[in-house]
């Protein structure tokens, strides 16, 4: 006879685990949005450094 | 992402496991109330981590009212969402468990609505946040906010406690009550590792990407100008 | 010293001018004793014991109104940034703002009191200490409130958070209180009226203290 509160510990455990992975989810979506920013600017800079060579 | 750095999240995936491991393989199945008890396995180091880390925003926002440097202002958000993930699953679990064991799925007691105070402080904390441009100003605002929060817990946890001691309520099973066996104990320790890994782990990770934005934010400035 | 002598006197000439305060405030506060009145059924016993909860939820949603008229009408004389610029204690701006903004609540308070005990109790008796003890809570209320209306500021944004903020805080103010009301209201046996005394001072206290040592904070920011 399985236990009849299995359910509620399914959910107390799917819910932790839901909460904990939303927030691994921000972190993700932060960090990518970071590192797009920062090839952004890297090649912004590459970009001026070229056309300064062509300037020169 | 580079794996420089990486220990810590790595530490934290390893004592996960094997808390989990422990949880369901090695803890005993309690007496009184069955399996659902296992969930206090994961309750309980959710609400310590949820102290200690209004207690972490607390000192940092201290730190930053006293010596300005902004890298606490940072330490102090990084710690208030982290902390909110772990109140959250406090305040999730707690009733999800309290349904099975006390048949009711919320009570007014001093350390629920405590709790539920703890969860609403830092909500707002964050929520002010993101409502106010970034810089010293939030910096200093915000700490206030930290610090008449970290002052106020505890305060409502004894207003409550006396409130209550007026009008007791039923004798609740008290999921910690008696000593632990030492399997228990031992389930217990390691998964308040776990949290305690993980709590690190994301304060760490939140704390890399605020200062890789501060420092973008201040290129892209320089570069406009 | 005279500073704050000179402060109570601006803050109370501004009073004065913005009479129209209250009568908008008692407007307010009758607006929602009416609404609370109906969530009750026609006939319900319940009437007379939830008298000190309706009682204390109208001077909360009152006091956040009237924090925020306080702020408003700073903002809109320029006397904030004046006040900043000016080498004029914090803690006295603070002082002055509290003062000014529990006399007008005070006087709100003792119109809506017995006005509670006539629609919801009955009762005459009680009514003068209860005012007392109304008036006291709301130190603690406007204490915290004057602080989180500062943090928060003018903007639409703040409007919204200052009650996420400041109601969490205003909790054991609400127990030890409405606890008091409870007893000179309706007659509801309190154990240890002492004790609830006691906090209720303690409460303001802390809530005063901890604001008057944080307050310099919200000024330079």
């Amino acid at each position: 006879m399985p236990d009849p509160a299995l359910p509620f510990l399914f959910a107390g455990f799917a819910v932790a685990w839901l909460v904990l992975g939303g927030y691994l989810v921000y972190l993700w979506r932060s960090q990518r949005d970071v590192a797009s920013r920062l090839s952004e600017l890297e090649r912004r800079t590459a970009g001026e450094d070229r056309s300064a060579q062509d300037d020169r | 992402m580079n794996t420089r750095g990486s220990t810590l999240p790595l530490a934290a995936l390893a004592a996960v496991t094997g808390a989990l491991a422990l949880m369901f393989l090695y803890a005993p199945t309690e007496g009184l109330q069955g399996e659902v008890q296992r969930i206090f396995y994961i309750h309980v180091p959710a609400a310590w981590i949820s102290f200690l880390a209004f207690f972490v925003v607390a000192v940092a926002s201290v730190l930053l009212l006293s010596k300005r440097d902004l890298r606490y202002d940072r330490i102090a958000a990084a710690a208030a969402e982290a902390g909110l993930v772990f109140t959250t699953i406090m305040m999730t679990t707690g009733p999800i468990w309290g349904r099975r064991v006390w048949g009711v799925w919320w009570v007014w007691d001093a350390r629920l609505t405590s709790s539920l105070v703890l969860w609403l402080i830092y909500v707002g904390y964050l929520l002010f946040r993101t409502t106010t441009p970034p810089g010293q100003r939030r910096a200093r605002l915000s700490a206030v906010i930290g610090i008449v929060g970290a002052v106020n817990v505890p305060v409502v946890y004894f207003s409550v406690f006396w409130w209550r001691t007026l009008h007791p309520l039923p004798t609740v099973l008290n999921p910690e009550g008696q000593l632990l066996p030492a399997e228990m104990r031992v389930t217990l320790y390691l998964s308040l590792l776990a949290f305690l890994l993980v709590f690190a782990s994301f304060v760490v990770l939140r704390l890399r990407i605020e200062d890789t934005r501060v420092r973008l934010t201040a290129l892209e400035e320089a570069l406009r100008a | 010293m005279r500073a704050l002598r000179a402060l109570l006197w601006k803050d109370a000439l501004i009073e004065l001018r913005s009479a129209e305060r209250l009568p908008v405030l008692a407007l307010f506060s009758v607006a929602i004793l009416l609404t609370l009145h109906f969530t009750l059924p026609p006939t319900s016993e319940a009437r007379t014991p939830a008298a000190p909860g309706f009682l204390w939820a109208a001077i909360v949603f009152a006091a956040l109104l009237e924090l925020r008229s306080s702020l408003e009408s700073e903002r809109r004389d320029g006397t904030l940034d004046g006040l900043r610029l000016a080498p004029v204690d914090p803690t006295a701006i603070y002082i002055g703002k509290v003062a000014s903004s529990v006399a007008v609540l005070a006087v709100l308070e003792a119109a809506l009191v017995p006005l509670v005990a006539l629609f919801f109790t009955g009762r005459a008796s009680g009514v003068a200490p209860a005012i007392g003890v109304a008036v006291a809570g709301t130190v603690g209320l406007v204490a915290w409130g004057t602080l989180f209306a500062a943090v928060v500021g003018g903007t639409r944004a703040g409007e919204v958070i200052l009650p996420v903020l400041l109601f969490p805080l205003i909790v054991p103010q609400t127990i030890a209180c409405v606890r008091l009301l409870a007893m000179y209201l309706t007659g509801a046996p309190l154990d240890d009226p002492a004790t609830a005394f006691v906090l209720l001072a303690a409460f303001d206290v802390l809530s005063l203290g901890t604001s008057i040592l944080l307050f310099d904070h919200v000024l330079d920011a």
